[in-house]
């Protein structure tokens, strides 16, 4: 027999009971929310320029492509939108289309999160971290460059057929049947993808030979000439072919993939990324 | 309190191990209001992480900011209602039966101090402890704990909610 004040499990459990229910925060809540904490995060870490001098030309930076600043006029100003596109052909040919993203922009995550999100992926984890990934590498690779929406849409789409190479060869494996037909069908399509389609219509492997000067004499060699998604012809190959290592050959020698993103095809990793 | 320097890498670690506790703690109080809040906690985490305690208190820290923020954010009683309205769920005839098992013992919380209910409430709806409570609110686990006690027995002798728990002991319905 209790008190009148006695505490039990009953009354624990009836007040338990009583908590509002709440759905529990999805991966898109969960990302959109990181991607604010971030992106304060950077302004946060990284010291806020006062005035920001205008960078003339074009700059590429191999690993991410990103182009020259081309943030005009801008005093204290910490979004990464800047609405500009490219100024001419060679410079949407070397940073690629769309508006040039201020690389210190507070808001860079969210921006990543709201530019890639026509990108398909197998998976919310997969485009998680991608999303991520690709945050960190331009924060970190070129915080005082832009990029323009449409390089970062085609490194995403990289990730993005590096994600469905994995799901393909994970069901190749396991001999699931509907899921590598299912997986080998996105891949065939991803050429269609605005994210690929706006960088490279032709994906052609171009290897011409050209002329040379080595060590003073002219000599012939083979140029590597390959437009933006070129490899994606090989991909599509090792998909039809069903060939799991010329899958991870065509991804790890034209693809830096991110090692999260393949963890059935580790083949897909260059060498001297493996852990 | 043992403090500890915390990278980006560990801080992202952080908030996806406790965003989505962090989240309904928010949602239970503000209702759609929690997704915003939710990346405030975190931005002003970040900013004092010179203030983080050590691994095993981080989530209690963390409701703590959640809850300041909160307080900051006051709306008012009738909000809050509202708020724990909109989040429930449609019910049929037995979760009516559940609402209603609900609406006795939250009249019987609402007849506490908003500080006993908010310790009945961190412990009986987000599962922290005593001592975990205790930093959430910003007192002693000791105070905590004879606080905590108190709030029960309080609690506990509320005549709707003894109704409640003798007749759900005894197989009966409460009257109404």
């Amino acid at each position: 027999m209790t008190t009148d004040d006695t505490w039990t499990d009953a009354h624990g459990a009836a007040v338990a009971d009583a908590a509002p229910p709440v759905d529990e925060l999805d991966d898109r809540q969960l990302e959109a929310s990181w991607a604010q904490v971030a992106g304060a995060m950077g302004s946060s870490t990284t010291p806020r320029r006062r005035r920001r001098l205008v960078t003339a030309g074009v700059v590429t930076v191999a690993a991410v492509g990103v182009a020259g600043s081309a943030a005009a006029g801008v005093l204290d100003w910490h979004t990464g939108h800047t609405g500009q596109g490219p100024v001419d052909r060679e410079d949407r040919r070397l940073g690629g289309p769309g508006e040039r993203i201020d690389l210190s922009g507070d808001d860079l995550a969210q921006i990543i999160v709201d530019v890639t999100q026509d990108v398909p992926f197998p998976s919310d984890r997969a485009r998680r971290i991608s999303n991520h990934t690709q945050y960190v590498e331009l924060r970190t690779n070129a915080p005082d460059e832009s990029a323009s929406t449409g390089a970062i849409r085609g490194f995403t789409a990289d990730d993005a057929i590096c994600s469905w190479a994995n799901a393909w060869a994970g069901a190749v494996r396991s001999g699931d049947d509907d899921a590598r037909e299912a997986a080998a069908a996105v891949l065939m399509e991803a050429g269609t993808w605005p994210a690929v389609s706006d960088l490279d219509t032709k994906l052609e492997i171009r290897r011409p030979h050209v002329t040379v000067v080595i060590d003073g004499k002219r000599q012939r060699v083979v140029a590597d000439d390959d437009t933006r998604f070129a490899y994606l012809t090989l991909v599509q190959d090792a998909a039809d072919g069903r060939s799991i290592p010329a899958m991870g050959d065509a991804l790890a020698l034209n693809v830096r993939c991110i090692p999260g993103l393949v963890p059935d095809l580790p083949q897909a990793i260059p060498a001297e990324m493996r852990p | 309190m043992t403090r500890v320097q915390i990278s980006a890498a560990e801080f992202e670690q952080l908030y996806r191990a406790t965003a989505g506790e962090v989240h309904g703690y928010l949602r239970r109080r503000v209702g759609d209001d929690a997704a915003d809040l939710l990346s405030e906690v975190y931005v002003v985490a970040w900013r004092r992480r010179g203030d983080l305690p050590g691994e095993d208190l981080r989530r209690a820290w963390l409701y703590g900011v959640a809850r300041r923020l909160l307080l900051s954010h006051h709306r008012g009683v009738a909000r809050t209602a509202e708020a724990e309205r909109s989040v429930a769920p449609p019910v049929d005839d037995d979760g009516e039966r559940a609402e209603g098992r609900a609406a006795i013992v939250r009249e019987a919380l609402a007849a506490l101090s908003e500080s006993d209910r908010e310790l009945i409430q961190l412990t009986e709806w987000e599962g922290l402890s005593a001592s975990e409570a205790a930093l959430t609110i910003g007192i002693k686990p000791g105070t905590a704990r004879v606080r905590l006690h108190r709030a029960r027995g309080r609690l506990a002798a509320d005549p709707r909610l003894r109704a409640l728990v003798g007749a759900e002991l005894t197989g009966r319905r409460p009257e109404a």
